[in-house]
């Protein structure tokens, strides 16, 4: 029989080595790519633990083999462990179906190393038949050995699991408490019981539109429009635009497409958060719900600068003319003010001697009246990409046995609208409205074009 | 919950030893495989035959009402069960003299040996407890959740509220407003839509409405840990321990059981098409063949990687068989033949009638 198939050795051979090779100039090219491109990798890329090109082959590519975090510390085995049972144990003749394993094992392996090397789940398709030859031929290699060989040979692979679990206990732990014991909810069931309870959300004249949220649909039984759908996709495509009217927006939904709520995960509000989106809602929905990372929210009706109109709101007159006060300031910036274009610019002009930039000002010492009341600032205005951080915002501040803070991130290079709202503590001596500005280099600029606030017995 | 015991009961234990049975009753002179191994194969046949019907069902006379759909898979199997009749008195005659030479083995043993025996099982018993203990804590205590596994369930559902499986070019969305880019495969979604046909009125009144599609993940992690456990106990019972042990604690395992997701599903049904890919070339009988193709094709049937699994798998048989050429070939088209019946049928009409968003687009 092993006659007439020693062809196959040479193709396995073969096989083998354009892999092999194929590996290697793929970690050179991705090397030199990297540092040519300077920038590793997508978020995606991180939550796959494959950012860095070293990663990417050991945990992607060769995952199979590598990924000992989620495929144990044995597979690597497998490569020696053939070679061995093919080429290192003599003239032992080798059975077809020893040849047809390898042959199907090895391109379902190529298969999913290069197709689906990204997702540690494709990869665990071998893992139990994996597992099962490499130890099936390490039995092969002692099983004539002496008592004691064996017993260490087990010794050893039993110290290999146990160091899986010591290793990543605190996954483990983190997965059983919320998953088995549910020590620490995760499910948004406030918010799927809110849904199943209200009879008002999610009818033919109160749709709700879905942003890739399968759980809306399988947990309930309401109607919502899916972000994809194509007869409303116009709905979709105005949040996703970089510029336009969030008003013009606001009607759009309730009058033409009868949506009053939008289900988004904070994961879809961050992945959009330069489009028209982050704007709408802010300013033109109010949040009902935060379960677990699941917002729903219910758009503004009537929209919000209408809103603003109504008698419940006072408009503290001339927030924007007045002096902003320095609250804190590292390195030098030149502030102007175009009154023609109303607009206000803060440039930065070089760094402290510590080489820190910020400055913060505030607008607002003679805020006493709002204490106990809800305090609203809306800011229309713009900032360079790479400074829509965690360190640029506007806020309102209180101050009563300490400070306490809310805030809204800066989200586009285009002039846009932000709103941050807070109920002032009753007996807070100190109250401010203010913008934050962090610039990462000279001429780093953030233009603002208007500063309104707004206090309220109820909240907006 | 009263629903699932019903639901599980039925489908993975009676179904599956219907599946059993048959296959004892038609393996013919084949007795290289034990009842116990045959048992454990088809443990997970009971619910991919189920939805394998139900899929023909939803295609070949669909809207009927939920009851309709029940009955018919019921008859099919009480049919089978008749059918393999002797297949069922293979198994208790087997069991019985597997026991009781069992327990004389272990009367014969002196003490020593008695002891090491049963420090064995317990250490077994221990370490299957704890996956025990996670199968049912995460099938109570968890609700669906996930992206994907949450697109399988919709898509559960669609099937359910539709009563048949369409293929179109044209995205729609479904009357609640579901839409999905993608390729799905059935399969796993069938199994939320068995399980609602019992009790459609209480979908979503209750977090227990679906314990049977959420038992699943957990199942076929059981069933997978249990063939690791025959292979490598034929070599050494230490050594079965030891793999199982190790299995377990690679985190991924650990995941999928966890998760609700399907893929120890789709897991199990490959790593069978292999180890009867196995059978198929060493013994060369029909048995073997029907059986690798029967997984092969379920392989597929359940997940886009099992699909190009199976098409390896076909190759390399292909390849390697024994025989003329022209057996060679009759046996390759019978294995695509096979394999297109239980469930590669799916690919097939995606690629004549369209899937909804691009063929073989996603896993």
């Amino acid at each position: 029989m092993t006659k007439h198939l020693t062809y196959l050795k040479p193709i396995l051979c073969i096989l083998l080595l354009l892999v092999l090779l194929g590996l290697i100039i793929g970690q050179v090219y991705n090397t030199i790519d990297s540092k040519q491109r300077g920038v590793l990798s997508k978020s995606e890329d991180y939550r796959s633990e494959i950012e860095t090109p070293a990663k990417k082959m050991l945990n992607g590519y060769l995952g199979v083999f590598f990924r000992f975090k989620y495929l144990g510390n044995l597979n690597w085995l497998a490569v020696p462990l053939v070679f061995w049972f093919f080429w290192g144990t003599g003239r032992v003749p080798k059975e077809r179906w020893q040849y047809a394993l390898v042959t199907v094992w090895f391109l379902t392996f190529l298969f999913i190393a290069f197709k689906g090397y990204y997702n540690s789940r494709y990869q665990l398709t071998l893992l139990p038949f994996t597992l099962v030859v490499i130890l099936l031929m390490l039995w092969e290699i002692v099983k004539h050995q002496k008592r004691y060989i064996k017993i260490l040979s087990f010794g050893l692979l039993f110290l290999t699991a146990l160091f899986n679990v010591v290793h990543y206990a605190d996954q483990y732990k983190f997965f059983t408490d919320l998953k088995i014991k549910r020590s620490t909810a995760h499910f948004p069931e406030q918010l799927i019981n809110f849904l199943n309870s209200r009879p008002d959300i999610g009818q033919k004249r109160s749709q709700v539109l879905v942003f890739n949220q399968p759980l809306y649909y399988y947990h309930t039984e309401k109607q919502g429009i899916d972000y994809q759908n194509p007869y409303n996709l116009r709905m979709f495509l105005q949040l996703l635009r970089k510029e336009g009217s969030s008003r013009k927006m606001n009607t759009l939904f309730r009058k033409k497409h009868k949506t009053k709520y939008i289900l988004i995960s904070w994961t879809a509000e961050s992945q959009y958060k330069d489009r028209m989106m982050t704007e709408f809602l802010n300013t033109q929905c109010k949040l009902l719900f935060n379960d677990n990372g699941y917002k729903l929210y219910k758009i503004r009706d009537p929209h919000l600068i209408k809103e603003l109109h109504k008698k419940e709101y006072r408009h503290i007159k001339n927030v924007q003319h007045l002096k902003p006060q320095i609250q804190g300031q590292r390195g030098s910036f030149q502030i102007t003010k175009d009154p023609k274009q109303n607009l206000l610019t803060l440039i930065n002009q070089k760094p402290d001697q510590e080489g820190r930039r910020l400055l913060q000002l505030s607008f607002g010492s003679t805020l006493g009246e709002a204490a106990g009341k809800y305090l609203h600032l809306i800011v229309e205005a713009k900032i360079p990409t790479h400074l829509i951080n965690r360190e640029n915002y506007i806020f309102i501040q209180d101050y009563k046995e300490g400070w306490e803070r809310n805030r809204h991130y800066y989200a586009a290079k285009f002039m846009r609208r932000y709103l941050v709202s807070r109920k002032i503590r009753p007996g807070s001596t100190n109250i401010s409205l203010g913008i934050r500005f962090v610039p990462k280099s000279p001429q780093d600029k953030l233009t603002i074009k208007s500063i309104n606030a707004y206090i309220s017995d109820n909240p907006l | 919950m009263n629903y699932f015991y019903l639901k599980f009961i039925l489908t993975n234990i009676l179904f599956s030893l219907t599946a059993c049975a048959l296959i004892l009753r038609f393996r013919g002179g084949n007795k290289e495989h034990t009842l116990w191994e045959l048992v454990l194969y088809s443990l997970g046949l009971g619910p991919m035959v189920t939805v394998t019907l139900l899929y023909y069902l939803l295609i070949i006379v669909p809207q009927h009402p939920p009851a309709f759909y029940q009955l018919i898979v019921i008859l099919l199997f009480s049919s089978a069960a008749l059918l393999g009749i002797g297949g069922f008195r293979e198994m208790g005659r087997q069991t019985r003299r597997q026991f009781n030479r069992i327990l004389q083995q272990f009367k014969a043993s002196g003490i020593q040996s008695r002891l090491k025996d049963i420090t064995y099982w317990a250490l077994i018993a221990t370490l299957f407890l704890s996956v025990f203990y996670i199968y049912i804590g995460t099938v109570r205590h968890n609700r669906l959740e996930g992206h994907d596994a949450l697109i399988y369930g919709n898509f559960g559902k669609l099937y359910l509220h539709q009563r048949k499986i369409e293929y179109s070019n044209v995205m729609l969305p479904a009357d609640n407003g579901f839409m999905f880019q993608g390729s799905p495969k059935p399969a796993f979604s069938l199994l939320l839509t068995w399980e609602q046909l019992v009790n459609t009125e209480t979908i979503n009144k209750s977090p227990y409405f679906d314990t049977y599609f959420r038992s699943i993940s957990g199942y076929y992690g059981i069933l997978i840990l249990l063939v690791a456990f025959l292979w490598l106990y034929r070599k050494n019972r230490w050594l079965a321990l030891i793999g199982n042990l190790m299995m377990f604690t690679a985190f991924g395992f650990f995941k999928i059981m966890i998760d609700l997701h399907l893929d120890s599903f789709r897991i199990y049904f490959l790593t069978l098409a292999w180890i009867w890919l196995a059978y198929a070339l060493k013994n060369n009988q029909r048995f073997s063949f029907v059986m690798f193709s029967l997984f092969s094709g379920f392989a597929a049937f359940a997940h886009l990687i099992g699909l190009v699994a199976a098409a390896i798998c076909g190759l390399v048989y292909l390849l390697y068989m024994e025989g003329t050429f022209k057996k060679r070939s009759c046996r390759s088209l019978l294995f695509l033949l096979i394999v297109i019946l239980c469930g590669g049928l799916h690919y097939v009409l995606e690629a004549f009638y369209g899937s909804v968003a691009g063929f073989l687009s996603y896993f």
